[in-house]
């Protein structure tokens, strides 16, 4: 449905997007993710034909967005980051212009606007002028504009970026719907979402896609096998019996707010099942097992491990397809109500910072890395000038 | 380009601006109409034209500053652009709105020449070149006006930007002819194109040697032609400004010459614009 192909973009000397391939099938939910300046709206510019490529190509349903755009672009409904709405327009008159530019049918514009409006809970304003709408209301008569046509494929770049969570929920769960009938990309930063609506996900950094699987596959690929137990006893004596044991790869100790416990993270050997090696050399010690559970990472520690790996040269993620299922972890991940925004530019990136700080608990979880949780802040900083750069060069 | 060409003009008179244009440009016809025609007791309505045509420095800006400036600043061309209609296709559509709402304003002043039909005979030829040739001129100034929409980044630098280009269109055959036979003057103003050429290849290349260079080979072009035949020199500023002397051209329509010539400049003119326009906006989409 959609393919791109070796897709590259030049803002004067900075690369923004370098070299991107990817195909998106029919019905099928790909996100995009990726820390702010990584070349996610420039994709999205691109694929809808917005802005060219430097290189590259891209297909809508075998249409090239360059050669052929008239077809290609009947086929997308796009929101950009910044609805397009026209702030001295209804939003029914608005929606009526959109029809008209998109060529839809005289006959069909009302029946078709009167069933968007409706899907998207926005009747009840269609009369009001867009310039006194909420920042909210204004989203969703972007993301009806997106409708409008009816359009197979559909672009959305952070469908639900200022949104209250009621209607982050709402626009998920429409989104959720729509992807029965569509093929949709969204990027978002907000790394639930993400898990919770797309069949893929993409994750791009400076440019280049550092990783690409269903949301479940990423987080296990990097923590199988991992499982944090706390155990009762004297901290010495538990950590010489675990670390000296050749059951496990390694065993670190790790915070606890128990007292006279200690927190080990413990990684297991290929396919044996390490919860019974755990239990076994706790009870040859004479330890006392108070709590064992598997270790996942969340798709944000995934996602701070697979952007900040690109420099340190961490194995790629990509690879790692033939690892076995455990059902148990792929609930737990979709479970998970991660409510995250890894870093947002402007206000929000001292919350992102104040959360990572805020649970120790994670930080500690994956003690090789936790230096590199700690640099978020600062990589954040590298990277803005960057984003300035791109801006001028706009 | 038909939904858009519906929404400008909608847009016209949703803001003040339809009204507004409609309303100032009657009024100031009104005004001259009143003085020159009624007070004096003159069938002349010509000559109003004559007057009213320094209001296009106000006009020509009210209609189009805000046409495709706006788009870029809400990055509603996000949407258009994203829309299968062509690039060609938006800027026409925004291009035949203005010059709409430029020939409504023009269709109303038609009651004054007709008043002064009850009260004696007119000169019915020159009335109509009149017309044709201020229209022709209004839809040149408002192509103007719409590609120096789409290179501003707002609307008020637009206006100010077009107000300033519309005025040297006015004036420049004023100023260029009075000393253009003076070739030292032509010789200077052959210097400053060179330089204007020169600065074009480096917004484009962003490279200060090839432009220096090309710069350099202007010059030495001008100066070789300078030494061997000096009388290419003569008039050559008084020509060039002919180009652009849009003003002239009026003047045939008001005399009531129907100027086949200057119909097809003023076309030549306003399609010039208009690609240019459509230019401006292709380049932003492959920078």
């Amino acid at each position: 449905m959609i393919e791109v192909k070796h897709l590259l973009k030049n803002y004067g000397k900075y690369r923004a997007v370098n070299d991107i391939s990817f195909k998106v099938e029919t019905g099928e939910v790909l996100g995009f993710l990726g820390p702010n300046g990584a070349g996610k709206s420039t994709t999205m510019n691109m694929i809808t034909g917005y802005i060219s490529a430097t290189s590259g190509e891209v297909l809508i349903d075998g249409f090239d967005i360059l050669v052929n755009p008239k077809e290609a672009k009947k086929r997308i409904g796009y929101l950009p980051e910044i609805p397009p709405v026209y702030p001295d327009m209804s939003v029914e008159e608005y929606l009526k212009f959109v029809a008209e530019l998109k060529g839809v049918k005289k006959a069909e514009i009302k029946p078709m606007l009167d069933d968007i409006m409706e899907r998207i809970k926005i009747t009840h304003v269609s009369g009001k002028l867009i310039k006194n709408l909420s920042k909210g209301y204004r989203q969703r008569v972007g993301l009806a504009q997106a409708l409008v046509g009816y359009p197979e494929v559909l672009i959305l770049d952070e469908p639900t970026v200022g949104l209250d969570p009621k209607q982050i929920i709402e626009i998920r769960d429409f989104i959720k719907e729509l992807s029965k009938s569509h093929t949709i990309i969204l990027s978002s930063h907000i790394l639930s979402e993400v898990s919770a609506v797309c069949d893929r996900v993409m994750i791009i950094d400076r440019g280049v896609i550092v990783a690409s699987d269903t949301p479940e596959r990423l987080s296990e690929s990097l923590s199988q096998n991992r499982f944090r137990a706390r155990i009762k006893g004297d901290k010495e004596a538990i950590l010489e019996a675990f670390e000296n044991s050749e059951d496990f790869i390694s065993a670190s100790d790790s915070e606890t707010n128990e007292e006279n416990t200690v927190d080990l993270i413990i990684e297991g050997v290929g396919d044996r099942d390490t919860r019974e090696d755990i239990f076994d050399t706790a009870v040859e010690n004479g330890f006392k097992l108070l709590l064992l559970k598997s270790e996942k990472l969340s798709l944000e520690e995934v996602f701070l491990q697979v952007t900040e790996g690109a420099e340190h040269e961490k194995p790629a993620v990509m690879e790692d397809e033939n690892t076995s299922n455990d059902e148990n972890t792929a609930d737990e991940s979709t479970k998970e109500p991660v409510e995250f925004v890894i870093d947002d530019g402007q206000e929000q990136s001292g919350d992102a910072q104040d959360e990572t700080t805020a649970s120790p608990d994670e930080t500690a979880v994956q003690q090789p890395e936790t230096h590199e949780i700690s640099e978020t802040p600062e990589n954040n900083e590298e990277t803005n000038p960057e984003i300035i750069n791109e801006k001028e060069n706009k | 380009m038909k939904a858009i060409y519906k929404r400008e003009i909608k847009m016209y008179f949703n803001s003040m601006i339809g009204y507004v244009f409609i309303a100032f440009f009657v009024l100031i016809t009104a005004i001259y109409f009143s003085v020159g025609n009624i007070l004096q007791m003159s069938p002349d309505f010509q000559n109003v034209f004559s007057s009213v045509i320094m209001m296009f420095l106000i006009l020509a800006p009210m209609l189009t500053m805000r046409l495709l400036s706006e788009e870029k600043k809400q990055k509603t061309d996000q949407l258009l652009l994203t829309s299968p209609v062509s690039v060609p296709g938006i800027v026409l559509g925004k291009y035949f709105a203005a010059v709409t709402i430029f020939l409504i304003a023009l269709l109303i002043t038609v009651i004054f020449p007709v008043i002064l039909s009850f009260f004696g005979t007119l000169a019915t030829a020159q009335i109509i070149g009149s017309y044709v040739g201020f229209f022709l001129l209004g839809s040149a100034f408002i192509a103007v006006g719409l590609w120096i929409s789409s290179i501003a980044d707002n609307q008020i630098i637009a206006a100010v930007a077009t107000f300033v280009v519309i005025f040297l269109l006015l004036m420049v055959e004023t100023i260029i002819s009075s000393a253009s036979g003076n070739i030292s003057f032509s010789l200077t103003f052959a210097g400053i194109l060179a330089l204007l050429v020169a600065l074009y290849v480096y917004s484009n290349t962003k490279n200060a040697e090839v432009s220096v260079i090309v710069f350099v080979i202007e010059a030495a072009a001008i100066l070789v032609l300078f030494f061997v035949k000096k009388s290419l020199f003569a008039g050559f500023a008084g020509k060039f400004a002919k180009m652009f002397a849009v003003l002239t051209r009026f003047n045939n329509f008001a005399a009531g010459l129907f100027d086949i010539a200057s119909v097809v400049y003023f076309i030549s003119f306003i399609v010039v614009f208009l690609y240019f326009t459509v230019r401006v906006i292709e380049k932003r989409r492959w920078s």
